[in-house]
């Protein structure tokens, strides 16, 4: 009975420094609706993000969607033991896997380790190094010209890297499973053809456009807001990687309620 | 001109700004001095527009700051620069894109006039031809030096220097105290200068305000500060045993 009330006060607690932190959230989501000081500038600022969130992605997704897509093939195999269910089924599972969990989500989630830690650590060194009150001081709107292409970048290339992650997951898969005899790409083909829906690759990109927009938005927030050192720089970083994977998996569980 | 009227500021319940009023003049050199804690950043950062006071005024000429619209204080900051204790370059910039950056954000000069004042402002901090160095490549004096030449790009009436001696050797510091002075005469600029190095107030300070647990305690020229009966400021001027020693001696031949 004694603990009740420490329960509550924690409650509480937790209860307020979450909302402490989605109204300065969104508050500093507000402040990136401005108009640009100068088009040119910004613009400029759009493309080194894309480049960089996108191009200095591919190789990671690359790698992370030809295993997965191979694992995916090999485990489903492994589990399918009745011998009357034909092994396009195996295609049919790798790729509607590919399309609807592995490449948004497991993608999104490793994109929130390496950009997500990024925007948040150079950001944050920007702070701490003064580098942010130096554009506020010539009369630029900070979090527009810093946040505002990094999320529009995110926005424009996070979705074409889960494309080519859902394209790579189900060629592994089909590669593998023709190099181990596991199923002939021709069964592959046809199993995945079969399953397809146009709905799914929707709720796909919708789920792309959503994670993109988190992870470069809550590393922001993250490196905005830093206080302190290069101590701090990386503990902003820390968080931005996790708090960025935990709601890309709140927002994951959402969506498939609402749109599945 | 600048001027502050009765500016205090607190953080959480610790004053940390007492009421303080002082004004500015151009075409000089004002230094506020004082030891660490005494309130000077945040002063300064009162004076640039980061913190707004919890009471007070400030004025640039006869515009109050604090307010003036989102539109009109863009404009004012287009006339104030800022060198910074640590020089707040762009890492991801080289030494001429952080001095342009200014000018291709605001100023609607050509590409050929952009780059021919970038090249004067660099040659003015004395680093012509270092347009295309990395800021990782600079040494201390020279990045404080890309920091006056961002600050000077957009032909500013105020300059704030927060402690612009900070971490430099003496010949250096000399160095960029005669920088300062020289701008701010040439062009008749408002400079305010944020610092506890009592070389460079005896330097360029042509008033000086001392804060002392943020309370403005004198304010003077460089010519009294030796004759102040001001405690505080005898010990802040006058802190080591040696200068103790310089003050008695001076007084001893004086009488």
């Amino acid at each position: 009975m004694a603990d009740k009330p420490v329960f509550l006060a924690q409650i509480v607690k937790l209860s307020m420094f979450f909302f402490y932190h989605l109204g300065r959230y969104l508050l500093l989501l507000r402040r990136l609706f401005k108009k640009p000081e100068n088009n040119m500038l910004y613009t400029r600022e759009l493309f080194r993000q894309m480049y960089s969130i996108g191009v200095g992605s591919i190789g990671i997704v690359t790698i992370i969607a030809v295993f997965s897509g191979a694992v995916t093939t090999v485990q489903t195999a492994y589990q399918l033991v009745a011998g009357w269910i034909s092994k396009s089924v195996i295609g049919a599972i790798v790729s509607d896997s590919s399309l609807l969990e592995l490449g948004p989500t497991i993608t999104s989630l490793v994109l929130a380790g390496k950009i997500g830690s990024s925007i948040a650590s150079e950001i944050g060194t920007m702070r701490v190094t003064e580098q942010i009150d130096a554009l506020e001081i010539m009369g630029i709107n900070a979090p527009g010209y810093l946040i505002g292409p990094k999320i529009l970048g995110a926005l424009l290339t996070i979705p074409l890297l889960i494309v080519l992650s859902i394209s790579l997951c189900t060629a592994g898969g089909m590669v593998v499973g023709e190099l181990t005899g596991i199923v002939p790409y021709k069964l592959f083909v046809e199993g995945a053809r079969s399953s397809f829906q146009t709905y799914n690759l929707f709720f796909s990109m919708t789920k792309a456009i959503t994670f993109s927009f988190l992870i470069s938005s809550i590393s922001a927030y993250q490196g905005y807001y830093v206080e302190g050192g290069s101590l701090e720089v990386g503990k902003a970083s820390t968080q931005a990687v996790v708090y960025s994977s935990v709601a890309i998996l709140v927002a994951d569980y959402v969506l498939a309620q609402l749109l599945l | 001109m600048i001027e502050i009227q009765k500016v205090t500021k607190h953080f959480a319940q610790k004053t940390v700004l007492h009421s303080l009023s002082a004004r500015f003049e151009p075409g000089s050199v004002s230094m506020i001095i004082g030891s660490s804690g005494s309130g000077k950043s945040v002063l300064m950062k009162i004076l640039v527009g980061l913190f707004a006071p919890d009471e007070g005024k400030v004025f640039y000429g006869t515009s109050d700051f604090f307010n003036l619209d989102l539109e009109e204080k863009t404009e004012l900051r287009k006339q104030i620069g800022m060198l910074f204790q640590n020089s707040a370059l762009f890492d991801s910039l080289s030494v001429e894109q952080n001095v342009l950056f200014p000018l291709q954000m605001f100023s609607k000069q050509t590409v050929r006039q952009q780059t021919e004042r970038v090249n004067h402002c660099l040659e003015r901090v004395g680093l012509a031809g270092t347009n295309n160095l990395h800021t990782s490549q600079l040494s201390g004096g020279m990045r404080k030096r890309v920091g006056i030449a961002r600050a000077i790009a957009l032909e500013p009436k105020y300059l704030f220097c927060d402690e612009p001696n900070s971490g430099l050797d003496p010949l250096n510091s000399i160095k960029i105290d005669e920088l300062i002075r020289e701008i701010t005469l040439e062009s008749g600029i408002t400079t305010i200068v944020n610092s506890h190095d009592m070389n460079s107030v005896m330097e360029i300070g042509d008033h000086i305000f001392f804060l002392y647990r943020g309370k403005m305690l004198w304010t003077g020229s460089k010519n009294n500060i030796m004759e102040t009966d001001c405690l505080e400021l005898n010990d802040f001027v006058f802190a080591t045993a040696f200068l103790k020693q310089v003050r008695r001696e001076s007084k001893g031949h004086a009488q």
